[in-house]
């Protein structure tokens, strides 16, 4: 038998009530022009409810005459579905709004990974991009050359940088350089020099001979302990003025006194907000790069102060930012700070020097603090005395003067 | 069942064949539909009648010759052929 290419229930079916005599007949007849018939349920002598597919409809019509009254009940299948959403006009906007969405939200960061770090943490390079434009939520429109170039110069010795995007997904690479000097072979000849400009204070020489004694002011690269050794020879029959040298691996640690001059300044006057009374209420609102901030709009205050409450913060699917602020005026007069408030500032700072700019276990000799007022500002020189720990191993390359004479001039 | 009975099996299109298990009955070479209520359900197969008995009785499908019923199928009887038929019993 040909089978007739007539899709499926699935696809479009029509359930329908038939209201006559014979039903039976009406059956047959289906059957004799192959019409597939489909959850035949007879109500009583002469109502049926039956399903038949769409495409089979108007032959069914044909076969039924005018005996039978017929009434379509419903229509299932996909055809019919699809063609209700698509008729409406309000599934079409919601689709087009869908797509937009989905496109929207996939022009922001949702996420920054950060891999390859060593020296530095992840949070440090995360407020060095976020500085540079770079964090969640933000735009990727974003320039990452800019970007790459502002991690250069914020974070040392930074060899590469790699920034990519995976979908909504930022991924940063970073390799660090290597600056750690190599130590020298312990069977080579080498001298102990300065790494850094101070006054000698202790060297304790296990090896080699002291190239500079206490007090001695020295610059990076100059020579600390010495690993050529002047060997006078007392052997019978040589001549006692005749010196010779011998190169050694130096050893030793030097402990020298290293100045730090440090400058910060302080406001000279402090601001007293007084409010008026006068306030008032708004929202904020950040959708992607659209901002909105109703407070700014109305804010005609010439001195106010600024409160945000934040009710909504999300970066996925799209960065969404909502919040209820508060403005309230205020009346602002300057009040000359007090000495003691002054040093007070001062010491915090001069702690924060030594925490920013001083290496870890090192002795504090000396602190002392300069005020110099200015009109509005004043400045703060904080002198600061630690005793640490200096000198690193340089080999000597045997026979090549112009390195050994370098080093002397240091 | 040897090769010739299964031939005559096979090609006994006038012939009724049920199949029957549980709520469900399968009725083939059905020619015509004699009578249909929720209760009982008889058709012609060509040369014999069958008729399935029971509660809810439902076609859930007819299609090319085979009438699929569903319900709680209590009994299942064969009528004799038509006036002048040989299988008229």
């Amino acid at each position: 038998m040909l089978m007739k290419n007539r899709g499926s229930f699935l696809e479009h079916s029509v359930t329908i009530k038939v209201e006559g005599f014979e039903q039976q007949k009406l059956i047959t007849e289906c059957m004799r022009k192959d019409i597939p018939l489909k959850d035949i349920h007879i109500l009583s002598d002469i109502e049926m409810i039956l399903t038949l597919m769409e495409w089979d409809y108007q032959t069914f019509l044909k076969t039924a005459k005018n005996k039978y009254r017929i009434t379509i009940l419903r229509e299932r299948g996909y055809k019919p579905a699809a063609k209700k959403a698509f008729g409406k006009k309000s599934t079409i906007v919601g689709l087009i709004l869908f797509a937009l969405i989905l496109y929207y939200q996939s022009t922001f960061v949702s996420e920054i990974r950060i891999l390859g770090y060593e020296s530095f943490t992840e949070s440090e390079i995360r407020e060095s991009l976020k500085e540079a434009g770079l964090y969640e939520g933000c735009s990727k429109s974003v320039d990452l050359k800019a970007v790459k170039l502002h991690l250069y110069n914020d974070l040392d010795n930074i060899a590469w940088i790699g920034v990519k995007y995976i979908g909504n997904l930022a991924e940063v690479t970073i390799a660090e350089g290597t600056i750690t000097p190599k130590p020298v072979d312990k069977s080579k000849p080498c001298d102990i020099i300065a790494d850094k400009e101070g006054y000698v204070e202790k060297t304790i020489a296990r090896e080699g001979v002291v190239a500079a004694p206490q007090g001695t002011y020295v610059k990076p690269g100059d020579v600390l302990i010495s690993g050529i050794v002047p060997v006078k020879s007392t052997a019978y029959g040589t001549p006692g003025v005749d010196t010779t040298e011998r190169y050694v691996h130096s050893e030793g640690e030097v402990y020298a006194r290293i100045p730090y001059r440090l400058n910060y300044y302080q406001e000279r006057y402090r601001d007293i907000k007084t409010p008026t009374g006068n306030s008032l209420v708004g929202f904020r609102i950040e959708i992607g790069g659209f901002k909105l901030n109703s407070a700014n709009i109305l804010n005609h205050y010439d001195n106010s102060v600024y409160e945000e409450i934040k009710l909504i913060h999300t970066v996925r699917p799209i960065p969404i930012s909502f919040g209820i602020v508060k403005i309230d005026e205020v009346i602002v007069t300057e009040q000359e700070r007090s000495q003691e408030e002054i040093e007070k500032e001062g010491n915090r700072q001069a702690r924060l020097a030594i925490r920013e700019n001083l290496p870890e276990n090192v002795q504090i000799l000396n602190k002392s603090l300069k005020f110099s007022p200015g009109e509005n500002i004043i400045g703060v020189a904080i002198m600061l005395e630690a005793l640490e720990k200096i000198g690193m191993e340089k080999e000597i390359v045997i026979g090549n003067t112009t390195d050994r004479g370098t080093e002397d001039q240091n | 069942m040897n090769v010739k009975d299964e031939l005559l099996y096979d090609f006994s299109i006038k012939m009724p064949r049920l199949l029957v298990s549980g709520n469900t009955g399968i009725l083939d070479n059905v020619k015509k539909i004699v009578y249909i209520t929720d209760s009982s359900i008889v058709v012609d197969h060509g040369s014999r009648f069958s008729a399935v008995s029971g509660d809810d009785l439902r076609i859930k499908l007819i299609e090319e010759e085979r009438v699929l019923v569903t319900g709680n199928i209590r009994s299942v009887e064969f009528y004799s052929g038509k006036k002048g038929d040989a299988d008229e019993k």
